[in-house]
């Protein structure tokens, strides 16, 4: 045994003095030597190896250590730098707050009165703070959408919140400014839901320390950025497509769209692909492709459907940033105020324009 | 893939049918010209490892115009692989046996020698004469221009043109014409 | 055994989080230095925190700063950003100016592992007038043209031929009649 550990420090000691972070550069003037391997370094290295990949086996993958159990951690310096990193100003109790959950305060009082110390933890959980977030974010992504998307119907600024506050998009949100580490909670790896709950509250700690405006600012940059090269047209089609149309141009006073194949190949192979334009009062509106007649003519009028909510793929592009400080006061209004839904477009005198 | 980008990509890769009327044009200098076509080298979004070559219908090929005295000069050249299997065939002779052959073997010639050449000559149709298959005819979407001008026979004027034709001199009456 | 690891990824340029588009966030979270207190490896390393090391700490306050002082070892830092990826580098020998520059260089990274660009640029859209298709730039009234079409039988820029040019010389020259009312 104790021939073995000495293997192993010879061999840990070589790889120490082998290794090097960059590629070696070939200089002139050194003499090249031959750099062979002592012969138990291949069989030592091997036997560690194989040694691992049993205990990983065992254990169902490598080891993983929560940041925090590191020597170098300072929890204090990390939520200084945690606000600092965001340009936010937060109240430091109410952030340490925000990023404690339930689990962890109850986890701690079970394991503090197991060796019998005093459990009165003067900790509180992010329950409440989560809530409130959740519903300012809700709030926040629908004044945005409603104040750029002024035309689309109800039902696309919908898709579009639920797509920006899934869990999903909110847990990659939450990772990337760095909440992994800095939320105090028992599961690890932790769950996506304790890392929404813990951005959610983070959201409304901002709100309790800065004030509403700052937290409208802050989801507007983080969470709403995610729509960026994204199709919204994908999230969100009506489900008839050619009768909203009809019926839109009905109440617009304008004639019933008149569907014409204005270009065709290969009708009579496989790759068949036939374009099929809108024309309403012979004037053109739209045109759309697709594999079959049927498709093409459904695409068609989804796109012109696009031109009337202003979501073709050549809109403007979405303001973010600074570009939005005209608007923040619009955005707020905006908030409790739906957008027209689709039943409303086609029913209602809506002004809307045929480009 | 939503609707949307399906089509799209359809659209954007979907096979094009081009006419070529080989009437008295050079099947060389032709042949060119629908290489381009059939291994989509016309395209912007053409790339090696793209699959975006069109197909190709050529009509006419029986009237192609070699030039010069090609038709007795050019050899075709094909071996059995057997001993003493080679052969030389003429290209009036080629013609004659399959008026198509010598286009074939023209943009065959004309496209790079590599693994796809033979997939994309898939695409070439030729036809001798103008009559194409209704099939065929349906899937037509293009034409390509042919390469050089199709001039006009003298019987393809009517009596009235030729007799106001602008001349510089009458023939006597006398003059017997050979 | 795969040569991935020997090789240079290859990729996209693209940026955590869209950063920058609303706001930037600096992502180096925390960064280590870890050095001897007696050995002449780490002596860069020391005159950089005894004389800059405030100076950076200030200057960066999302970043932060760790010292692990360890005997008898070779001096490195230790990069984390906020993608969750880490950065080893060893300062061996580095000189003063040498830690400042590599450490810059560690602040000013997005943290996205180095890799070979396949382009320089990258779009999310691609395209904002529609994707071309090969009827694109196609006149409309090939719409309804019926093949062989007259037009597209003849090839395309031709100018007109000699006996053409010697009938419009002929036409110029003829003589009016000046009794007869022009047609």
């Amino acid at each position: 045994m104790a021939a073995l550990w000495k293997t192993c420090h010879q061999c840990l000691r070589y790889g120490l003095a082998k290794k090097s972070i960059y590629p070696s550069t070939s200089v002139i003037n050194v003499i090249s030597q031959r750099n062979y391997k002592p012969h138990w370094v291949a069989p030592t290295l091997r036997e560690f190896k194989r040694r691992k990949d049993v205990e990983d086996d065992r254990n169902g993958g490598p080891k993983i250590f929560h940041r925090s159990t590191f020597l170098e951690w300072n929890y204090d310096a990390e939520i200084f730098a945690f606000s600092n990193r965001l340009g936010e100003k937060f109240n430091d109790s109410t952030l340490r707050t925000a990023l404690t959950h339930k689990s962890y305060i109850e986890r701690e009082t079970v394991r503090l009165s197991a060796i019998g110390v005093d459990t009165n933890l003067q900790l509180q959980d992010n329950e409440d703070l989560a809530t409130a977030g959740g519903e300012m974010i809700s709030k926040f992504v629908n004044g945005y959408l409603r104040a750029v998307f002024t035309r689309a119907p109800e039902e696309l600024i919908v898709a579009m919140h639920d797509f920006l506050t899934s869990t999903s998009n909110l847990e990659i949100v939450a990772k990337h400014i760095g909440l992994g580490d800095l939320m105090l909670c028992s599961d690890f790896p932790c769950k996506s839901e304790t890392y929404v709950k813990s951005f959610k509250a983070v959201v409304a700690a901002l709100a309790e320390s800065s004030g509403e405006e700052r937290a409208r600012i802050f989801v507007q940059d983080l969470v709403v950025t995610q729509l960026y090269g994204l199709d919204i047209n994908e999230l969100w089609n009506p489900a008839d497509p050619v009768g909203n149309l009809t019926a839109i141009l009905k109440r617009e006073g304008k004639a019933e769209p008149d569907f014409r194949l204005i270009k065709q190949s290969g009708s009579n192979s496989i790759l068949a692909v036939y374009y099929v334009g809108v024309y309403s009062d012979k004037n053109f509106i739209a045109e759309g492709a697709g594999e079959s007649l049927e498709i093409a003519k459904e695409m068609a009028a989804r796109e012109a459907l696009k031109h009337f909510f202003h979501t073709e793929d050549s809109m403007k592009a979405l303001p973010f940033g600074r570009q939005l400080k005209d608007i923040q006061s619009k955005i707020a209004q905006l908030e409790n105020q739906p957008n027209l839904p689709l039943s409303k477009w086609i029913s209602d005198k809506v002004t809307s324009a045929v480009h | 893939m939503s609707a949307t980008k399906r089509v799209q990509q359809w659209a954007t890769l979907s096979r094009m049918w081009y006419l070529f009327d080989a009437q008295w044009q050079d099947p060389f200098r032709s042949a060119q010209t629908l290489a381009l076509y059939l291994t989509g080298q016309n395209k912007p979004i053409y790339h090696p490892l793209n699959d975006c070559g069109d197909h190709v219908v050529v009509i006419n090929s029986k009237e192609v115009a070699l030039r010069g005295d090609e038709w007795k000069k050019r050899v075709y050249f094909h071996h059995t692989g057997y001993p003493k299997g080679a052969s030389w065939t003429l290209a009036w002779q080629l013609h004659e046996k399959d008026p198509t052959m010598v286009m074939r073997k023209a943009i065959f010639k004309a496209m790079a020698s590599n693994l796809i050449r033979r997939t994309n000559m898939e695409r070439l149709h030729i036809f001798p004469g103008s009559e194409i298959p209704e099939e065929i005819k349906g899937n037509i979407s293009g034409q390509i221009r042919p390469v050089m001008p199709v001039p006009k026979r003298l019987t393809g004027y009517s009596k009235e043109e030729i007799d106001n034709f602008p001349k510089v001199f009458d023939y006597p009456n006398d003059y017997i014409l050979r | 055994m795969s040569n991935s690891h020997l090789f240079l990824q290859s990729g996209f340029i693209r940026t955590p989080l869209q950063n920058g588009l609303g706001r930037y966030i600096p992502q180096l979270q925390r960064i280590t230095l870890k050095f001897c207190k007696n050995q002449g490896g780490s002596r860069g390393v020391r005159d950089f925190i005894e004389s800059d090391l405030m100076d950076f700490a200030k200057n960066n306050p999302g970043t932060v700063v760790y010292l692990k002082p360890r005997r008898h070892r070779s001096p490195c830092m230790v990069a984390e950003y906020l993608n969750g990826e880490r950065e080893y580098l060893s300062c061996h020998e580095f000189s003063r100016d040498e830690v400042h520059k590599w450490l810059s260089y560690m602040c000013t990274r997005s943290g996205i592992p180095v890799m070979r660009f396949r382009k320089y640029q990258h779009t999310d859209y691609p395209s904002i007038q529609g994707v071309w298709n090969p009827f694109t730039h196609q006149a409309p009234e090939i719409n309804l043209a019926q093949y062989p079409n007259d037009i597209l039988s003849k090839p395309a820029n031709q100018g007109p031929t000699a006996t053409e040019q010697l009938i419009e010389i002929f036409k110029k020259t003829q003589i009016k009649d000046p009794i007869k009312p022009e047609h």
